[in-house]
């Protein structure tokens, strides 16, 4: 599974948060697992857990993201091995969810400030609460449209943990042309994985605020996304999905064969960049290549037919 | 003279299922006249970004369909988005005529 980590840069460093399924340590009393979390953050100058309801648990860090979301996923791994609960570790990201939106810790952050959380501890080992205004990405006018709340980040990350026990592909089509769409899906509609015959299931969109939308509901397999659409850059887009769930295929499909979009697709680590015209082939071997990289999430026995 | 349309790549999607090819078909031509129209309001509002983005959009179909000298006329447009207005005029009369040649090129019925 590749490294899944965020950096969300405010005036005094770079902050690090996750969300942790309470449910799922479920054994564990917030005080226990205060006190069982707390070596993770030795030489932080700044941290904060939260236990804001029943179901998660988010910590924020400032310095040594990378060090500390290694141990956090260590952590979590051996709590729940602990529980009984072995797990692939490609699911790992199910359990301890990077959060990727400068609003989120913002109000996290908040709450914890406030006493707005239901139980808030800051584990700061300076104890100096010198929080500042996270800034996300305030250049981005278009990115932030695509912020979600934590409650719609939650509803997603339960219709993407239902990837894994799905029948059937969901392809997710953004492409403001309609003859582009319909190409697409005469591809995409034969696809198969080995051990089922049910076609995949195909939404298509023209715009970048409908297709956000339709992501965070159905938690499509593989994104495939026009560059310039009806209200906005393919490229937003591409990047409010990988940001959010790196396991996601995201898939440009363009005109526009210039080297600057490409760069920028490569930032926003999406999976393939394709220019029209493209064939069946191309198209396929990116739905082929998202089986092998999910095969352990899915039985190890799929492939595409068409 | 290049033929307006090179069908291959469509027909290695479609299998070669001549009613799926109608279908899009008639898609592909619904979408191309709305680019023309489009072009044609970009140019009387002399908004380039409009002419630069319909333009953009044209290739894109014009490529997915196999009609290449009409997505080159296109992608000459797009590139040309700061040209005069006489000269704009003068590439929507060329990607008009190369649409002629590509509908006559498409099967009418499958």
């Amino acid at each position: 599974m590749a490294e899944v980590f965020t950096r969300i840069k405010s005036d005094g460093g770079e902050w690090g948060a996750v969300t942790i399924k309470r449910h799922y340590l479920r054994s564990m009393t917030n005080e226990a697992f205060h006190a069982a979390i707390r070596p993770v953050f030795q030489g932080i100058d700044e941290a904060h857990i939260a236990f804001i309801n029943d179901q998660n648990i988010y910590a924020l860090w400032r310095g040594k993201q990378r060090v500390v979301y290694k141990m956090l996923r260590n952590f979590v791994s051996t709590s729940l091995m602990q529980e009984g609960l072995a797990i692939d570790p490609a699911l790992l990201a199910s359990y301890i969810d990077p959060i990727t939106r400068g609003d989120e810790l913002k109000l996290m952050i908040d709450s914890a400030k406030n006493g707005v959380a239901e139980d808030t501890d800051d584990i700061g080992l300076d104890g100096v609460d010198n929080t500042e205004e996270t800034s996300g990405d305030e250049a981005d006018e278009g990115h932030k449209a695509l912020r979600v709340s934590i409650e719609q980040t939650e509803l997603y990350r339960e219709a993407a943990n239902q990837r894994a026990y799905r029948r059937q592909l969901h392809f997710l089509i953004v492409e403001d042309q309609v003859f582009s769409q319909k190409l697409l899906c005469e591809i995409l509609r034969g696809v198969r994985m080995r051990n089922n015959n049910e076609s995949p299931l195909i939404d298509t969109t023209q715009g970048v605020r409908d297709a956000w939308k339709l992501f965070l509901k159905k938690a499509p397999d593989v994104v495939f996304i026009d560059l310039n659409l009806v209200d906005g850059s393919g490229h937003t887009l591409a990047r409010a999905i990988k940001e959010l769930d790196p396991m996601t295929q995201v898939i440009i499909v363009t005109a526009n064969n210039f080297e600057e979009e490409l760069n920028v697709a490569r930032q926003n680590n999406v999976d393939g960049f394709i220019t029209k015209p493209y064939n069946k082939k191309q198209i396929l071997d990116c739905v082929d290549r998202y089986i092998g990289t999910t095969k352990n999430l899915k039985g190890g026995h799929h492939g595409t037919s068409s | 003279m290049e033929p307006p349309v090179n069908f291959d790549n469509l027909r290695n999607i479609t299998g070669g299922d001549a009613s799926v090819e109608a279908t899009l078909f008639g898609f592909f031509f619904e979408s191309a006249e709305e680019c023309m129209q489009k072009l044609h309001e970009a140019l009387a509002a002399n908004d380039e970004s409009a002419w630069r983005q319909n333009a953009h959009a044209f290739k894109g179909i014009c490529l997915n369909l196999g009609a290449l000298p009409l997505g080159a006329l296109c992608s000459q447009a797009q590139g040309d988005f700061r040209a005069t207005a006489e000269e704009k005029q003068a590439m929507i009369l060329a990607i008009e005529s190369e649409f002629l040649r590509v509908r006559d090129a498409v099967p009418q019925k499958a």
